[in-house]
């Protein structure tokens, strides 16, 4: 049916019986899904039941590339995973940058489902056709970096090894997978593969992802290098960094644990500071003409030495979330949590929560082991990360998640700013409504991403005025199904624009490389794996009262700065619950209707 | 009448500057003396903004386009800042 984008096939290894398989991709699948997030939530939907404990060998990792992934045109990166997640305890999603999905495509697969548990520490190499599952005691223990600079002689570049690091040994909830300085980052898949005594995964592959119109093809990625190039000029002067300055301008800027909106040690953690004082060079992914990442080092203080590349949600979550003002902090912040393979994000939202809970005095000095874990301690931030990775003292507490905490301390729910488990990034939903749903609708838990980045659309578009609620369920929708679409295609989400998919301008690209034209099909593609995802999330047990927002956004306005007044009060918010509903055809419990899922093509899965 | 105008990013690195008083005669203006008087005393770029950036009157955007249609009055704040563009 393809006559390229894809190999059609995936390995599925099963590591307690050592037997690799190599299986076939239902072409149908593929046009249905995609690839990448939606694929591999058709596979999850198939073969993890409901009562799968994420710790448990029955749980499986699904990884799963995108037909653009290793594609020769700009930014074709990405690859996604679908797990139960330790974290939130229900169906996640999750992608990354790096070599790994590109040199999977070129070693001849689509993808690679883990089952069950080794019987001891291994490895996974994976050489074209030449799979082995090797032993592992060495690396057992050792940081991200170490299995790096281990592995290495198996491959090309560190950026085609997926490691984790001790706190997946740790079994921390939080803990992810790397791949070079790109993470599969939230919900705790480093735990998941580390439960599966597997320490890495290398891939090397010596061929090339087939184009249906070799030609054609590349002209449509020179036209998506040069796009890019000049829109996303930006990206590459700052990377993500550059939103921290305008965030905290429009009050939208959490700030120790979202008790504000607006940071006053900003001027110290925005990107252009960090431009002028840490700025070393700029990194790519794969093939990627915009290389956001940027590379930081710390050349004096106490930090000194320190290399990482921080960004925008780091930025804020270690920094802001924390009452952080010190930027080289934050740089050995990132940089401990790559190494240790933890999620800079919910780390960062759970030092913050503990910062807020030790001022108040739920947290004792005895506790913290005298580490005073006061809101603008910058040590104290960076020590309790290796606390959690390593679970000691307090750290051993938190390294359990909102979820565990929250059942442990209800008194305290409110101030626990997570959806689902997961805690929000950094955008105060009080100052941009559409957030609010964001977090709350997004089938992962409180993600920006999956979730669908509404900020843009606020600011620019009168009748979606931030503070707005009418119209605000429909935005969602739309932004929603465009990245359900986009994570499955393979490509990074920054550079979208430069291949168009859309009718206007006529992007042809996937047809050029597949042979089939995607794009009029793409928003129903991304509607069906959203609603997928639903229905994985309604079996799991999750229905609109776990679509609610934490009680400080809901019941204490924001006390400064722009969005001063606002809060999401809980009449607000269901105004633009129900209108999301009903604008992707769900009944008032969050339910996918029937109708919807016929006109879908998958009523069969209800 | 006095406007504080902010500069963010790339539009703080080309005026050389992160913030700035101006004055102009008279209690009420439109943002297009704005951009002359800003394109006279720093580096800024109105065309650059005009096309793709993001200027905020008083903290609410306002259309950067029609610079002559956005009245502005004394004690007004402005910032200039890129398009956000993605998480
Ligand atoms: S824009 Fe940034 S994140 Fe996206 S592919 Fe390029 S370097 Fe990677």
């Amino acid at each position: 049916m393809f006559e390229g984008g894809y190999l059609g096939q995936y390995l599925r290894i099963n590591l307690k019986d050592k037997d690799i398989e190599v299986e076939e991709v239902a072409p149908e699948w593929q046009q249905k899904y995609l690839g990448g997030r939606g694929l591999a939530a058709r596979f999850y939907y198939e073969e993890i039941e409901s009562d799968t404990e994420p710790l448990s060998r029955e749980n499986k990792l699904i990884f799963f590339t995108g037909p653009l992934t290793g594609a020769p045109g700009p930014a074709t990166t990405k690859i996604g995973a679908a797990t139960k997640s330790p974290e939130t305890r229900q169906y996640l999603c999750t992608n990354s940058g790096g070599e790994f999905g590109p040199h999977l495509k070129k070693a001849g697969y689509d993808g690679i489902i883990l089952e069950d548990k080794a019987d001891k520490p291994s490895y996974i190499l994976i050489k074209d056709d030449q799979i082995e599952i090797r032993d592992a005691e060495e690396l057992w223990g050792k940081t991200t970096f170490e299995v790096n600079e281990i592995l290495q002689e198996e491959v090309q570049q560190p950026e085609q090894i997926l490691s984790c690091g001790p706190a997946a040994e740790n079994g921390v909830v939080c803990s992810c997978l790397q791949i070079g300085d790109r993470s599969l980052g939230r919900g705790g898949t480093g735990a998941v593969l580390a439960s599966k005594n597997v320490k890495a995964i290398a891939v090397e592959g010596s061929g090339e992802v087939p184009v249906s119109e070799p030609d054609k093809f590349k002209q449509a990625a020179r036209e998506a290098i040069s796009y890019v190039r000049d829109s996303k000029e930006n990206h590459t002067r700052y990377g993500t960094a550059q939103y921290t300055g305008p965030m905290n301008e429009f009050g939208a800027y959490p700030t120790r644990n979202f008790q504000t909106g607006v940071f006053e040690g900003v001027d110290t953690i925005r990107a252009e500071h960090m431009k002028e004082n840490y700025f070393k060079k700029n990194k790519a992914c794969h093939r990627c003409p915009v290389a956001c990442a940027q590379y930081c080092e710390v050349q004096e203080g106490k930090y000194q030495g320190a290399k990482s590349d921080p960004e925008y949600e780091t930025i804020g979550t270690l920094g802001g979330m924390c009452g952080v003002d010190n930027f080289a902090a934050i740089v050995r912040g990132n940089e401990l949590c790559d190494e240790l393979g933890i999620d800079t994000m919910s780390v960062g939202a759970i030092i913050a929560l503990a910062m807020e809970l030790y001022e108040k005095g739920e947290i004792t000095p005895e506790e913290t082991g005298g580490l005073k874990l006061e809101f603008g301690n910058d040590e104290a931030m960076v020590k309790m990360i290796e606390k959690i990775a390593y679970r000691e003292g307090l750290g051993d507490k938190l390294a359990e998640g909102m979820l565990q905490l929250a059942e442990e301390m209800p008194e305290h729910e409110d101030i626990m700013m997570h959806v689902k488990g997961l805690p929000l990034a950094a955008y105060d939903p009080r100052a941009f409504y559409g957030n609010a749903l964001t977090y709350g609708t997004s089938s992962r838990g409180a993600c920006h991403n999956v979730g669908g980045w509404s900020i843009r659309a606020e600011l620019l578009k009168e009748e979606h005025d931030r503070f707005a609620v009418a119209g605000k369920g429909q935005l969602l929708k739309s932004i929603q199904d465009t990245r359900g679409y986009i994570d499955s295609l393979g490509i990074c989400t920054v550079v979208r624009s430069g291949y168009g998919f859309t009718a206007e301008p006529e992007g042809r690209a996937l047809e050029y490389l597949t042979g089939y034209n995607f794009t009029p099909e793409l928003m129903e593609i991304g509607e069906r794996v959203y609603t997928l995802e639903r229905l994985i999330l309604n079996r799991e047990g999750r229905y609109r009262e776990d679509d609610m927002l934490p009680g400080r956004l809901r019941k204490e306005k924001l006390p400064e700065g722009q969005a001063e007044g606002h809060v999401i009060s809980d009449d607000i918010y269901n105004q633009m619950l129900d209108e999301y509903f009903s604008a992707r055809g769900w009944d008032d419990e969050g339910r996918p209707t029937r109708e919807r899922l016929k006109e879908l093509d998958i009523a069969h899965l209800q | 009448m006095e406007i504080l105008v902010k500069f963010f990013l790339n539009y703080q690195e080309e005026a050389g500057i992160d913030e700035k008083i101006i004055k102009i005669p008279g209690d009420k203006a439109k943002l297009e003396q704005v951009y002359s008087c800003l394109e006279r005393s720093t580096d800024f770029n109105p065309e650059k903004v005009q096309k793709e950036g993001i200027v905020l009157l008083n903290e609410r955007v306002v259309n950067n386009r029609k610079p002559k249609k956005v009245e502005v009055k004394d004690g007004d704040n402005i910032s200039f800042m890129p398009m956000v563009s993605g998480g």
